[in-house]
């Protein structure tokens, strides 16, 4: 009897093993280039990193807090980006066996990684002193976002190191390479985006990926993700989506009563931070922006401009621009970028409970309604902007692109065409997340804005 | 302290009554649904009315039955307890007849008035009822009032309590369906006049022929087990019957493989495709404002019809599908504010919006709180 239920089992497994899952090919070079990696790491052992991003934040949100009005419930968030509790208690997460997984990209289904009992952490960063030692590994001319998150991944620091895995799409082409080298440091597990978001082809490609990632989960963590499980995990993950929905809606208000960068700061505090928690606290910080409404309590003035931010994401510690705009007579309304609200805003919809059925709304939803342009067609990324621009009554856009990142900086000349047609003033800013041209882009956008407040 | 507590409830009350404007549509076609089902199949009960002349124009007389020779499927058929009327949706005659409302669904009646040889006048008052229904709400009636389609979306929603896969059909049937129906719509008509006619020597046949729409219907097998009626089951007195009957066999077949895939019968259904025709013209009018599409995909996924004209259009306003049965799950599940809406008219009827997981959780956060 035991025998046969032994080859049962064996061949319930072979049916299950499809064949996409399996590699063709093993690597040759790997080992040799770990080697060569590790004698030159030494150098960068001993820095702390991870108190430089601190000390970073510090400084923005320092001057974040000048504001007069800024709604105390934020402190909750300050605390997040500047001291190491969330490290700390992913430190004792894993102690007690749980994994974290660190993510690339909002292209991620979380939905999967939190069924499985592990903590996803969004990993892409903002930080300017970790691009250093990435550039003795990697080539200079990158885009900044891509070099400095590579630099955790040299220097061992920050919550790379937390990581067991990184999953990462491949996007762009630095993301598809920064894959390959993060490979040496850490077990990368890609995910292959179709490039063409039309065909019926890439649909059912990307849910066959979003299979097999399940599966690797699946592995490395030991638990089964079950219909009930997963089932959990899309209505927690409903629930942020609820309340990212309700704090826009106090956004769209005519009266200002938060500010961009801090927006960005409430968003970016759920890269890392615990669910549930997260989800408490920005709950209570729209009570008090709503009674902030009521009272009057204003960040800004009521007459100053409305802008919209799209472009490149804007990740802190580098908050050049929303805090230079935010210094002028302008704030920034509504932003469209991947680490601002776009990060969380399609719900998932399940019609029906069954797992296939479940798989296939998560694939959808990661897929479908992503505005980022590694795809194909940048239409719905403009569909989005004129939306934006009619809910949110946006007086003008600022279009931010980081050097060296060609795929925002191409769509720009799309973008900016259609805005022309519509009469919506727009500026476009190319920088990266060095201090020396911050003259340059103050007297820019001084000039933009005080134009269109003399225009009115 | 205690004026922000009292802000805090003020602004949760005004949060639950923006959950509350949420219109849930599929509840609101599921008692529509059960409403219409009764009354269809059971009014009989309710209304105890005697013979009423035609509906629209009462005083025109009902044709006169004396010239009906081989309505033998049904004997027990009598047209004194029913509307005069037929209603574009199936309200079958095998019913038992002091049960229904109707006299029989408007195919029916447009497929016998050449063996009937009903008389124009007559006809004609009828005929601008099925137009005017149908211009009105066209396949609204499939989706919202048809008893088929009704049993169609119990058996779905008994699989998925169940929570069963559901069977994906390809591609290629769908379009082979949506060409097939067509042609046999047109086939029914055409057997319906070429019985008639002399020389084309189907006469001696008539018998057989006659009513072939009702005869393959799912309805003839499906409505009797509702109000006991069997009679009309047994249909296999001559070879030709047989037939049929075989015929309408693999149709009922298709109708029970609804539990498996959404309104699987409704892709094959002859009167839907009658119906469909009226799709683009009717007044009801299913509109996209395509700069507030994500094109998230969800409205082809809920689809009952996996129709994708919702999904694809980009540039025109309106998205009304021939296909489509109207049933607005597209506008319900859609999770962008006012990007779908149905008009009827110049009103307004219905607006997508986001939906909300709501009070469950607020209740879970203070739970939460407490511990």
């Amino acid at each position: 009897m035991k025998i046969k239920v032994k080859m049962l089992k064996k061949i319930k497994e072979l049916l299950e093993k499809s064949e996409d899952e399996e590699l063709l090919f093993d690597d040759r070079y790997s080992d040799i280039i770990k080697d060569k990696i590790k004698n030159k790491n030494k150098q960068f052992s001993s820095k702390n990193y991870s108190k430089k991003v601190f000390d970073e934040n510090r400084i923005v949100i320092e001057k974040l807090k000048k504001f007069k009005n800024r709604s105390k419930k934020l402190n909750y968030f300050d605390e997040l980006h500047i001291t190491d509790k969330r490290i700390k208690e992913l430190i004792e997460h894993k102690k007690s066996g749980g994994k974290v997984i660190g993510t690339f990209c909002n292209l991620v289904p979380e939905e999967l990684i939190y069924a499985a009992g592990a903590v996803p952490v969004r990993l892409c960063s903002g930080c300017n002193h970790s691009i250093s030692p990435a550039e003795e590994m990697f080539p200079r001319d990158s885009c900044s976002l891509i070099k400095s998150s590579f630099g955790f991944a040299v220097t061992d620091d920050h919550y790379m190191k937390l990581c067991d895995v990184i999953i990462m799409p491949a996007t762009c082409d630095g993301k598809k390479k920064l894959g390959e080298i993060l490979n040496d440091y850490k077990p990368v597990w890609m995910l292959d985006l179709p490039q063409n978001k039309e065909r019926e082809i890439s649909k059912k490609y990307w849910l066959s990926e979003i299979r097999i990632l399940k599966k690797r989960i699946e592995k490395l963590t030991g638990n089964k993700i079950n219909k009930s499980e997963l089932k959990n995990a899309i209505e927690l993950l409903h629930e942020r989506y609820d309340v990212i929905r309700d704090f826009q809606e106090v956004r769209k208000s005519l009266s200002p009563v938060i500010l961009g960068s801090d927006f960005f700061i409430v968003i970016q505090a759920a890269f890392f931070d615990d669910i549930k928690r997260w989800i408490e606290n920005t709950r209570e910080l729209i009570d008090d922006l709503n009674n902030n409404i009521e009272n009057n309590l204003l960040v800004k003035d009521k007459n100053d401009l409305r802008l919209l931010l799209t472009g490149a994401p804007i990740i802190l510690p580098n908050f050049k621009i929303p805090e230079m705009i935010e210094e002028f007579d302008a704030f920034i309304a509504i932003d469209e970028t991947c680490a601002g609200s776009q990060f969380i805003y399609d719900p998932v919809v399940v019609e029906e409970w069954t797992l296939s059925e479940m798989l296939s709304a998560i694939a959808e939803r990661y897929l479908m309604p992503s505005v980022c342009p590694c795809f194909i067609k940048s239409e719905d990324r403009i569909d989005k902007i004129m939306t934006l621009i009619e809910d949110f009554k946006v007086d003008a856009v600022i279009y931010h692109t980081l050097r060296l990142c060609l795929l925002f900086d191409v769509e720009s000349m799309r973008v900016s065409s259609v805005l022309e047609e519509n009469d919506i003033p727009f500026l476009h800013l190319n920088t990266d997340y060095s201090k020396e041209d911050l003259g340059q882009l103050r007297t820019r956008i001084e000039a933009f804005i005080e134009i269109l407040h003399s225009k009115r | 302290m205690v004026s922000t507590k009292a802000n805090k409830h003020k602004t949760k009350v005004l949060r639950s009554k923006k959950n509350s404007k949420k219109v849930n549509i599929t509840m609101i076609r599921r008692i529509v649904q059960i409403i219409a089902f009764i009354l269809l199949v059971y009014g009989g009960f309710f209304i105890p009315f005697t013979h009423v002349d035609s509906f629209i124009i009462p005083f025109i007389k009902s044709p006169e039955r004396t010239s009906v020779k081989m309505d033998h499927l049904n004997p027990h058929t009598e047209y004194e307890t029913v509307f005069d009327a037929y209603f574009p949706s199936r309200t079958c005659r095998y019913l038992g007849s002091e049960v229904r409302t109707f006299r029989a669904c408007a195919m029916h009646f447009l497929t016998e008035v050449p063996i009937y040889g009903i008389p124009f006048r007559d006809f004609l008052p009828h005929f601008f009822l099925f137009l005017i229904l149908a211009f009105l709400f066209s396949r609204v009636l499939c989706g919202w009032v048809c008893p088929l389609g009704a049993i169609q979306d119990f058996f779905n929603w008994i699989r998925v309590k169940i929570g069963l896969n559901k069977l994906k059909l390809p591609r290629f049937f769908l379009n082979a369906f949506e060409k097939f129906r067509y042609f046999w719509l047109a086939f029914l008509f055409i057997m319906a006049v070429a019985i008639v006619i002399p020389f084309l020597g189907l006469i001696p046949l008539q018998k057989d022929l006659n009513i072939l729409t009702c005869n393959t219907c799912p309805g003839r097998i499906v409505f009797p087990l509702l109000t006991g009626d069997v009679s009309g089951w047994w249909l296999f007195s001559s070879p030709l019957h047989a037939a049929i009957s075989i015929l309408g066999l693999l149709f009922f077949i298709s109708f029970l493989l609804s539990f498996f895939g959404k309104r699987f019968w409704c892709k094959l259904c002859p009167t839907g495709a009658l119906l469909s025709l009226f799709n683009k013209g009717s007044a009801i009018t299913k509109q996209k404002d395509a700069k507030k599409c994500t094109k998230c995909g969800i409205c082809e996924r809920v689809c009952p019809m996996s129709q994708k004209k919702v999904f694809q259009e980009k540039k025109k306003k309106f998205v009304n599908a021939f296909n489509c049965i109207n049933c607005f799950r597209c506008i319900d599940k859609c999770p962008e504010d006012d990007c779908l809406e149905v008009k009827f008219f110049k009103w307004t009827i219905f607006k997508s919006k986001y939906s909300k997981k709501k009070n469950k959780n607020e209740n879970k956060s203070k739970n939460v709180k407490k511990n």
